[in-house]
This record gives structure tokens, sequence and C-alpha cells, in this order.
């Protein structure tokens, strides 16, 4: 995950709070030194109860992938180290206020797109399938919501002759209507559940309750 | 019978093995500050210019867990504040100067055409990173 550390315009310096609360890491601000939950973003404990930070749109993938997208792109100075992790355990959360989302990325990956609405913004989430790279672009376009189908390395758009690229929601013939990005994480299923139970997955059969 | 010589050094030599010393407590602690867990790539730099955030804090800073505060259902203390120390200055090197497999999980942001690569194995094991991208306050988590 990746936040925006301000409050007010002010940068927050964080710590590693050392506690779990649902299974997640906690963190505490040095200036305060309240407590923070990192999946939900938020203050729980101390004089920030309630603040919240903002998330940044990231997305995880292969180095390889990351790096045909963005040849100028950086690396940290760290030493490779085996993460143990597949994307394909995972799903891609959504979350606008008190509603969310969590789109499992085998579902989305065999979908190609799934088109959805949190918290009343109609979402695309699309995951490359050949690859790792997933996307989470708004379906609003000039006043009207657009259904998206993937087509290779492109978003088509149902019914209609728009074509955006699915990295970054830009219009391949180079109109000025691209595809916002939003912000979405990745989570394991079981700690969406928990921290999300008022949440549901999304199936191309339909919506699940997070928790039945 | 001559009595043994006392060998004395030369005031250049005291002078010289001094100015060692102190330049190499200077180095350690600079090294340290970077985070002994990064490689000490001579092409390291950040492309923000920014030197990080401080690791320090007080100790005595509050805690509302140590101060009685109504912990929240399956809330569970386990190590002190920073037992897993964060990377408070990050440094990075070019794509090309990375030694990462292909395959190697990160986590991607790119904040107005200035992209960055986090690995996501080094971050299971430090959790916790601050950064500054393009005057952005970010923090990077796994």
């Amino acid at each position: 995950m990746v936040h925006r550390r301000e409050i007010d315009g002010r940068a927050i310096v964080l710590g590693n709070q050392g506690d779990l609360w649902g299974n997640a890491m906690t963190w505490f601000d040095h200036d305060t030194g309240s407590v923070w939950s990192q999946p939900l973003g938020e203050a729980i404990l101390g004089p920030l109860t309630g603040e919240t930070f903002d998330l940044i749109p990231s997305t995880v993938l292969t180095w390889g992938g990351w790096r045909d997208r963005h040849p100028e792109t950086v690396a940290l100075d760290a030493p490779s180290q085996w993460s143990g992790f597949s994307l394909d355990q995972m799903a891609i959360v959504v979350e606008f206020g008190p509603d969310s989302m969590a789109f499992p990325v085998t579902d989305v990956r065999e979908a190609g797109v799934a088109n959805a609405v949190v918290g009343e913004v109609p979402v695309a989430v699309t995951v490359d399938p050949e690859g790792d790279s997933w996307t989470v672009l708004s379906r609003r376009l000039d006043g009207r919501t657009v259904e998206l189908e993937r087509n290779g390395d492109q978003l088509v758009e149902v019914g209609g002759d728009g074509r955006w690229d699915a990295d970054r929601g830009l219009r391949i013939d180079g109109a000025d209507d691209s595809l916002d990005l939003l912000p979405g994480f990745t989570s394991f299923p079981a700690d969406y559940v928990t921290f999300f139970p008022e949440g549901f997955f999304w199936q191309r059969s339909g919506l699940v309750p997070a928790m039945p | 019978m001559e009595a043994p010589r006392t060998r004395v050094w030369p005031v250049w030599v005291i002078v010289a093995l001094g100015v060692a010393v102190v330049a190499s407590t200077i180095w350690m602690a600079s090294t340290s500050q970077r985070g002994t867990e990064l490689s000490d790539s001579s092409t390291a730099f950040h492309p923000d210019d920014w030197d990080g955030a401080s690791p320090d804090f007080d100790r005595d800073l509050y805690n509302p867990v140590w101060e009685g505060e109504q912990l929240p259902a399956g809330y569970r203390p386990v190590i002190a504040r920073d037992g897993i120390r964060p990377v408070y200055r990050p440094l990075f090197v070019r794509a090309e100067d990375s030694a990462w497999p292909d395959d190697e999980l990160i986590i991607g942001v790119e904040i107005d055409g200035d992209a960055r690569a986090y690995p996501v194995g080094f971050l299971t094991r430090r959790e916790i990173l601050l950064d500054m991208h393009r005057g952005i306050p970010t923090f990077v988590t796994w």
C-alpha cells in the first residue's frame, strides 16, 4: 500500500508501532504517538483518532513488467529477496469512504476487466492476462459511464469506439478523454474480510458479501 | 649497560592517526544512517534530492497502549516501537544499475512521470518505507 503521509499540508513521520490489529501492522506518528491501522490508513488510538491518509495509486507486479512499461524508472537501492508471494493469491481492493469491494486477481484476469460500482463510483479493474500488472480506472467519461472490455493491452468501450491503454488509461488515438487512474491496493482475501466485513467480493457471476 | 630506548612517535603520525579515526567515525555514522540493509552502491541517489526523515523519536512519546486507552478487539501488542526498523532514508539506482531478477515482485508508483519500484521481498522484512516523491510525502508499506 502507498499512502500520502500528510495532514493539512504537513508531512507526517511514522514508525512501526510493533503491534498487530486484525493480524495487520500498526504505525505510530512521531508527533503525537497516535496508533494507525495499515489496512484502514486511519488513526485508531491516540490524539489523532479518526484522521486518515489518502491512498496513492500504485500497483504490484514483476520488476521486468514494470521496467518494460516504465523504462526510465528508478529502483530502490536494496538487495533482491524472494517475497514468497504471488499476485494470484491476492485481491485488488477498491475503497471509497465506507464502501469497498475486493476483486480476486484470478477472477479479474480471467474476465479481462471487472466493471463495477464502488461507493457510487463506476470503476474498471483490469489485470494483464499474460503478466502481473493491474490497474484501477474510473469509468466516468464526459458525464457518462462507459463499460469496458479488454483486448490485449487495450481497454475497449463496449458499444463505442473508445480505446485506452490498459496500464494508464490514456486514449490510444491521442484524444483528451483519458480514464482517470484510481487508488487500489492488494490484500489477501482473508485480511479483506477482517477489515472490511461490510464489503463485497466481485465475481463474474455477481457480488458476494465478505461476511455471508 | 645501556637502558632500552623508549620509542617516541613523531607528532605528524599522531595527528594523522587522529584524523583517520575521526574520518572513519563520521563515515560509519553516515552509512548507518542510510541503513546498513541498503547496498553501498556508489550510483545511489534520491530523485528529489531528499535527505530522508529522521528516525529519531522521543522515547517518552505518548503511547496509547501503555497509557491504558481502550484497545479495539483483536489488538495485540507484539514488539517495541521500531523493533522492525522502517527505512527512513531511501536511495535509488537507475534501472540499468539494479541487479534484481525480472521476476522480483515490486510495488510500482508513478507520479508525474517519475516511476519508482520498491521490492516486496525487501519490504516484507522492513515493512515500512518513507519517501518523498515529486514533493509528495509518501509511505510505502507491506
